[in-house]
């Protein structure tokens, strides 16, 4: 088992260091010359053509057949890529390909002719698989011919047959060299065909729940050629919940008992989801697996419908590949293109050479608001230069795009906004409580004091960091003067940004956590909270601080989520197994209660310090330890050094408090 | 004595009482246990730290605060709520009357944690306000009680007859040593007395030492107990549940 690990930590390593990519280009030039020139120069549908002609089948024996073959990944430098986001999968549920084409009298421009060109090579890939797979000769393969020459011209009729259609699917967005890219309402989505197969006698619940297994595996299968950043950090994220169904149970039950860290599971709840739901959630979190995350729909699709989306499709929501709202098949949203960092901002003010004027706190105030303001300013001129790539293949899983018949990149989908998350607001608002104790009220230190000791990163000043750090107003009470100075950044961030449309005329969403709190961190200056220069910043919106999980639920309850800012906004929790065991009922109540509360996403990550510790001296003892790491869980022996760290920590403080409840 | 004298209020309680519960420590006791787990709540005068006066409505508004997380019923139907402890909550009787009345008022769940070693006009001023009970029981030697926790049993066992008589004790908590409580004197006592009151839960439970750091900002030495094993807690418990006592484990 560990063995595996360590490999699949290698090839992701190799795959990260772009050893694979010279390996696959210096492949090509030798042993597929065509193909190599296509790849330079050929148009969209060239490649997507050529690829489809020369991957190469593997041999399967598993349920399902899921492959991408890495010599013939799409070359993703022509332009910037769609990432982050969630087809419609129920469309080619519902549809052959064949019907999808425009008929000839239909094709009035160049997109119509390539987007007809996309689903002519899948059909040929498709009838390719089928007789690959008749010749393998074994149920399994006979199955799945079956199962793709359907593809061609007929809808599902066969459970797994639907799953097998959405792997095929999704692994083309991978071939294609697509990043982060989530699953979508299976339960809804699956849950008439499911229904008709219990009904007419071809499928039980107890195989049902074998083949979502070997579903979930299938996924899982190239996960250190998907991941993003980090290994497991993959972005397949299947939304449960939107109509609570038995597949809703059985995907829980399935990602629980096999308990591998991704795809993983995001589960939409409301003040009527009924409590055995929540005792199934709480279940599969408390195995470790760190699914599923919570979405509180009570909270979050008023604000979808406040922001211009349409009722209908704002209780359709789900999450790009961490937590940012988004409606599937519909938004091409990049949710998460930058993030703003607000210790940045305060770095700028400590810099900024009419320091000493800021003679009041208020002052002080105003011109980190003007840091942040001109943080903004750089991360739009980035934005606003960018220019997303022509994809008629994801605009065939993307709606009003064939309506339109406008491409993706054209602005052919229904939602087009642009994303940011913001890290440091913690960091900040403890900086400017102890700035308002220390300088401003006691006068114990002036601001230039304060710089130095900041630029001298706290050296010798250790009893100083020791009081900062423990002061008794902080980020994550439930105290007024908290949240009102936490609202009014956030709002102010709000207001800078709503001015902003990109090329396709979207506008710009903020949300309060952010996966960028380790590297955004890196090189940027100590705060006053106590945080030493390059430390990273506090983890979404959490504060192992706290008094009881109920004050930092009721926090985050009370910020406000509106205009623009629901761009993700996740309380994340550190909660020992042993104490969810010990405690489970009552976890179950606090979970139901903090739905009524009105949280906007809540995620848990279930660890003791005690095991992380072991698992970093030990880490052979630990192959499959997993932790939540930003919107993803991960192998925690995986994880870089940084990141273990932060955890460890975490439990740490977290168990200080679970001790005394 | 028109203000609330509190060490602390801890929010998110799994322990004291139905439900999810908001504790607060009351500060003073008329007791002073050896095993105490919070000595800076003994003593009624605010010492270094430990200590903040509350007004009626400020308490009210810092302990409404996880409102919403109380509504949740458990298993036996019952809310969370507040929770009264301490040291001794109900010394600060008059003093706690009109929070308690709001509480009441707006419906919410009120638990007290008791060693009903109070005077019992006390106990019966402020009774009516309270939902669930729970009573510790200690040493029930006469001579050793008042020797070692300074504790009147005459006035506890007043207490305890009244509040069962009227259907008030909810639950009862015994803190397990071996020195004191788990004497074979005092644990032929205690059977006797909790056979009395069959029907009510009694939750047994090994005092700890992690007061270690409190003791020592107090400037007082911490009393060192032999540690009680889990097979000293077992018999108690087969004993205890001989004597038809609805008694379990728990861990505090």
């Amino acid at each position: 088992m560990f063995k595996d690990c360590i490999n699949e930590v290698q090839r992701f390593e190799y795959k990260k260091s772009k050893k694979l990519q010279k390996e696959n280009d210096d492949w090509l030039r030798v042993n597929n010359p065509d193909f190599y020139r296509i790849q330079r120069l050929g148009s969209y549908s060239d490649v997507f053509e050529a690829i489809c002609k020369n991957i190469e089948i593997p041999t399967c024996e598993t349920r399902f057949l899921h492959f991408i073959d890495h010599r013939y990944i799409f070359d993703t430098t022509r332009g910037y890529r769609f990432e982050n986001i969630t087809p419609d999968y129920s469309i080619i549920i519902d549809n052959g390909l064949e019907s999808m084409k425009y008929k000839c009298e239909d094709i009035t421009n160049d997109f119509c002719v390539d987007y007809n060109r996309i689903i002519d090579s899948l059909i040929k890939l498709v009838k390719r698989i089928a007789i690959h797979e008749k010749e393998l000769g074994t149920e399994f393969g006979y199955l799945r011919q079956v199962f793709f020459m359907k593809m061609i011209s007929k809808p599902t009729s066969d459970f797994a047959e639907a799953l097998q259609r959405i792997l095929f699917f999704d692994q083309i967005y991978w071939q294609m060299g697509q990043r982060l890219m989530g699953l979508g309402h299976l339960d809804s989505m699956l849950y008439p065909i499911y229904d008709r197969c219990i009904k007419n006698g071809t499928l039980t619940r107890d195989e049902a729940l074998l083949i979502i297994q070997d579903f979930i595996r299938s996924l899982h299968q190239y996960c250190w050629l998907k991941s993003n950043m980090l290994l497991g950090d993959t972005g397949q994220i299947i939304i449960l919940g939107s109509s609570c169904n038995e597949l809703t149970y059985l995907f829980l039950e399935a990602v629980r008992t096999i308990n591998l860290p991704d795809p993983k599971l995001l589960l939409r709840v409301s003040s009527s989801t009924p409590r055995q739901l929540l005792e199934v959630a709480l279940l599969c979190m408390k195995s470790g697996c760190g699914s599923p995350i919570l979405a509180n729909d009570d909270i979050i699709i008023p604000r979808l419908v406040d922001f211009g989306v349409p009722c209908e499709d704002a209780h359709r929501y789900g999450v790009a590949a961490c937590w940012e709202p988004l409606i599937p098949g519909k938004s091409i949203s990049p949710n998460n293109m930058k993030s703003i960092t607000y210790p940045k901002a305060m770095q700028r003010v400590w810099e900024s050479e009419q320091l000493t004027t800021y003679d009041t706190l208020e002052k002080w105030i105003e011109a980190f608001y003007k840091g942040v303001e001109a943080e903004i300013d750089w991360i739009i001129s980035v934005i606003s230069e960018k220019r997303f790539q022509y994809n008629p293949y994801l605009s065939l899983l993307t709606h009003n795009c064939r309506e339109t018949k406008k491409d993706v990149s054209y602005g052919g989908a229904a939602y087009n906004s642009y994303g940011l998350t913001t890290v440091g607001l913690s960091n900040t608002v403890n900086t400017i409580f102890n700035l308002k104790e220390l300088v401003y009220d006691k006068k114990e230190y002036t601001l230039e004091e304060v710089r130095d000791i900041l630029f001298s990163d706290f050296e010798g000043n250790e009893e100083l960091r020791e009081r900062l750090n423990n002061n008794k107003i902080h980020y994550g009470q439930d105290k007024p003067e908290v949240l009102e100075l936490a609202k009014k950044i956030l709002q102010h961030t709000s207001e800078y940004v709503s001015g902003f449309r990109n090329y396709m005329g979207g506008r710009l969403k903020i949300g309060a956590s952010s996966p960028s709190y380790i590297d955004a961190a890196e090189g940027v200056l100590a705060s006053f909270d106590g945080r030493k220069t390059g430390d990273p910043f506090a983890v979404h919106i959490s504060s192992e601080k706290n008094n009881g999980y109920t004050e930092i639920v009721n926090f985050a309850a009370q910020l406000d989520y509106n205009d623009n800012r629901f761009n993700g906004n996740v309380v994340d929790l550190m909660v020992s197994p042993s104490f969810i065991e010990d405690n489970f009922d009552k976890m179950v109540s606090f979970l139901k209660a903090s739905i009524k509360r009105g949280f906007f996403e809540l995620q848990m990550n279930v660890v003791s310090s005690k095991m992380l510790i072991e698992a970093k001296k030990n880490p052979e003892k630990y192959p499959s330890l997993i932790v939540r790491v930003w919107g993803f869980s991960a192998y925690f022996v995986q994880l870089p050094e940084s990141y273990q760290d932060v955890l460890i920590e975490r439990t740490l403080e977290n168990e200080k408090g679970e001790s005394t409840l | 004595m028109n203000h609330i004298r509190a060490t602390n209020i801890q929010r998110m309680c799994f322990h004291d009482g139905p439900g999810i519960r908001t504790t607060i420590f009351l500060k003073g006791c008329s007791l002073h246990c050896p095993w105490c787990s919070n000595p800076e709540n003994i003593n009624y005068e605010i010492e270094n730290e430990y200590g903040i006066d509350y007004s009626t409505e400020q308490l009210y508004n810092e302990l409404i605060k996880d409102r919403v997380f109380w509504e949740e019923k458990d298993e036996h139907g019952l809310s969370g709520g507040v929770t009264f402890s301490g040291g001794e909550p109900l010394i600060q009787a008059t003093a706690l009357k009109e929070v308690l009345m709001m509480l009441k008022n707006h419906g919410i769940s009120v638990a007290v944690e008791s060693s009903m070693h109070v005077p019992y006009e006390l106990m019966k001023s402020v009774i009516d306000y309270i939902d669930y009970v729970i009573v510790d029981v200690k040493i029930l030697d006469n001579y050793i009680c008042d020797k070692i926790l300074g504790g009147d049993l005459k006035q506890y066992y007043d207490n305890i007859a009244w509040l069962y008589e009227h259907g008030k004790i909810n639950l009862f908590r015994v803190p397990c040593c071996l020195e004191y409580t788990m004497t074979v004197d005092n644990k032929k006592a205690l059977l006797d007395f909790l056979g009395r009151f069959k029907g009510v839960p009694v939750e047994i439970f090994k005092i700890h030492q992690l007061a270690e750091s409190k003791y020592k900002k107090l400037g007082i030495d911490m009393w060192k107990p032999e540690p009680v094993t889990d097979s000293d807690m077992n018999h108690f418990l087969e004993q205890l549940t001989g004597a038809g006592v609805a008694a379990k484990i728990v861990e505090i």
